[in-house]
């Protein structure tokens, strides 16, 4: 077992947020799956199950996404800041440790948390499930979505958390960076497609794709909306299209935070007087 | 030790931070194996740059270090095979207890599963941390938490050791049990290499010492910059004796002030001359005067006298005794 996993594994359970953090998880999960079912006044229908089962599974789907693109980046960032923050990294680098080592040890705790709380909410998706809200087809996929895209995140935090000495910074860096991703980009996505359209409807459809792949589908709800099949258009692409695009690039995004961590550990503590 | 004996081999070694600071600058440095290499210099001087440069896990701007002939420049993987850094600061993990920051560095030291009970049991009945093995590192003292670093040094069981301040925050017991451990480490066949604002404990354990300040050596005389214990007993430049009589400042008038050096204590003088036999003129030269003389004794240079001389600093008892107490 790599060192670092089990040092943060040894000492992230026996840290009380841990247990605080599921229990809240627990609580939110909770507290939607509530409004989902009663919130509308609709009330559990013995008769067809499924009137709820549906709007209980979209309702855990999104609410897991939400938590998991909040939690996943927090339990990342920092992480390797923290080393250089405590005065720790000098010990870990003298050791045969490589870089990449140090950082998958870092990573796979990180990714054990949000796969803990992905495996937390399971009972809220068979539930929704056995009401006939969703196939288990759609469980397993928006719930493989919703992990994929926090473990994504926290590997976006911990790739940027190399790159800090101060653990604040990144913490308030990887916020900066996720809300421009998840928010501010398609937003402005948003904005673009409104203001600026071409006349020619071929040209317009073009555009209009264009700007989905652009700004959207690389965004976690979409794949999330194209994976419950709740997608806008058809202009914003086929859902499966949908989401080997944003697999690939969320892919590419968390090869790309391994490096800057590496580079980040390499960089050693040449900027620490 | 399992690995043979290896020497450090530093070459022109610099290190440059990134806000244009040159905190070493061309250093060049070799200790063999066996013998306890002890860095003297004042705060800032790059003491711990060039120890952090050496093991690799800071990027030098410039230079070599070899382990034995194997260069290991800026790749703390590869130099963790011959070298073991003990930092200052000296960071811990929160909430892992000592047990555990044993356990987790004998697996990143790639100990193997059966051996690594046995070497953890036998670093920590060396240092006497068996009490302390439940207790969380950061609740741990300055001390204790140093001698769990020491243990993490024995666990390395490396040819090379650094040992960046290991005495610092350590009681009087401590620091005796450390000298004698740095001693054995030395004895043992390792190459050590130590800092220290305690220069007389420094002084007992050393067997060559080098000062340093911005980063490059500084000259004690005779145009050498590292010295043994026997060239320290020595002195450099003209020979010099202790003379305590009954009136140091008539003595004074009379071998003239370029000759004859106040003390901060009373009575006491010292007098420069170049051999045994100008120095029984000077005595023959006080006797006949009438000042009575209590000692005459060829005065030994002290680590503290000869860095803070080397500094060009004023030897003045405060600072002296500042020197000899520092924790």
């Amino acid at each position: 077992m790599n060192p670092v996993l089990w040092l943060e594994l040894r000492v992230r359970v026996r840290e009380r947020k841990l247990w605080i953090v599921s229990l809240l998880f627990l609580l939110c999960l909770l507290v939607m799956a509530c409004v989902s079912v009663f919130g509308m006044g609709r009330g559990f229908n013995e008769e067809a199950p499924s009137r709820v089962g549906q709007p209980l599974g979209y309702a855990n789907a999104f609410c897991l996404l939400a938590l998991l693109l909040i939690l996943g980046p927090l339990a990342g960032a920092g992480r390797i800041a923290q080393e250089r923050e405590q005065r720790t990294l000098a010990g870990l680098l003298n050791t045969p440790l490589s870089p990449a080592g140090i950082v998958w040890g870092k990573l796979a705790a990180t990714w054990c948390f949000v796969l803990w709380l992905g495996a937390l909410s399971l009972p809220f998706f068979v539930t929704a499930s056995l009401w006939g809200g969703f196939s288990a087809r759609r469980l397993l996929g928006s719930m493989a979505v919703a992990v994929i895209a926090g473990m994504t995140t926290a590997t976006l935090a911990v790739g940027l958390s190399g790159f800090f000495n101060r653990s604040l910074t990144s913490y308030l860096t990887t916020g900066a960076v996720m809300f421009f991703w998840i928010a501010a980009w398609p937003l402005l996505g948003t904005f673009v497609g409104e203001f600026w359209s071409p006349a020619d409807s071929h040209a317009r459809e073009v555009f209009q794709t264009t700007v989905s792949y652009v700004f959207f589908n690389h965004n976690p709800a979409t794949a999330m909306m194209a994976t419950l099949g709740l997608h806008r258009d058809d202009s914003m692409g086929d859902p499966l299209h949908i989401l080997c695009y944003a697999l690939t690039l969320w892919t590419a995004l968390g090869a790309g935070a391994f490096r800057l961590a590496m580079r980040g550990l390499k960089r050693g503590l040449s900027d620490r007087l | 030790m399992t690995t043979a004996p290896t020497p450090l081999r530093i070459e022109a070694l610099s290190v440059r931070y990134p806000n244009g600071t040159v905190a070493v600058n061309r250093v060049d440095l070799t200790v063999v194996p066996g013998e306890v290499f002890a860095l003297v210099g004042p705060n800032g001087a790059g003491k711990t740059s060039l120890l952090k440069a050496a093991s690799g896990v800071m990027a030098p701007t410039g230079g070599t270090v070899r382990c034995g002939e194997r260069v290991v420049t800026g790749d703390p993987r590869v130099a963790s095979r011959w070298l073991c850094l003990m930092p200052d600061p000296l960071g811990v993990y929160n909430d892992l207890t000592a047990a555990e920051y044993l356990e987790f560095f004998a697996r990143a030291l790639a100990l193997p599963a059966a051996a690594r009970g046995a070497a953890i049991a036998a670093a920590v009945a060396r240092l006497g941390l068996e009490p302390w093995l439940e207790h969380e590192v950061e609740t741990l003292s300055a001390g204790w938490q140093r001698r769990l670093a020491l243990a993490r040094v024995l666990l390395a069981d490396a040819p090379i050791v650094l040992l960046d301040e290991p005495a610092s925050g350590l009681d009087v017991a401590a620091r005796v049990d450390l000298l004698a451990l740095v001693r054995t480490l030395a004895t043992e066949g390792r190459a050590v290499v130590i800092t220290s604002h305690i220069l007389p404990e420094l002084e007992q354990l050393g067997d060559r010492f080098g000062i340093i300040e911005r980063g490059a050596w500084v000259s004690v005389g005779e145009g050498r910059t590292c010295f043994t214990r026997a060239e320290l007993a020595r002195g450099f430049g003209r020979p010099t004796w202790r003379v305590t009589c009954s009136d140091a400042e008539r003595a004074r008038q009379i071998l003239g002030t370029e000759r004859a050096e106040p003390l901060p204590e009373p009575d006491v003088l010292l007098v420069h001359a170049d051999d045994a036999e100008s120095a029984a003129a000077v005595l023959t030269a006080l006797v006949q005067a009438g000042v009575k003389i209590y000692s005459f004794q060829p005065q030994k240079t002290t680590l503290s006298e000869l860095t803070l001389r080397a500094l060009g600093r004023k030897l003045a008892a405060g600072v002296a005794a500042q020197g000899e107490t520092q924790p």
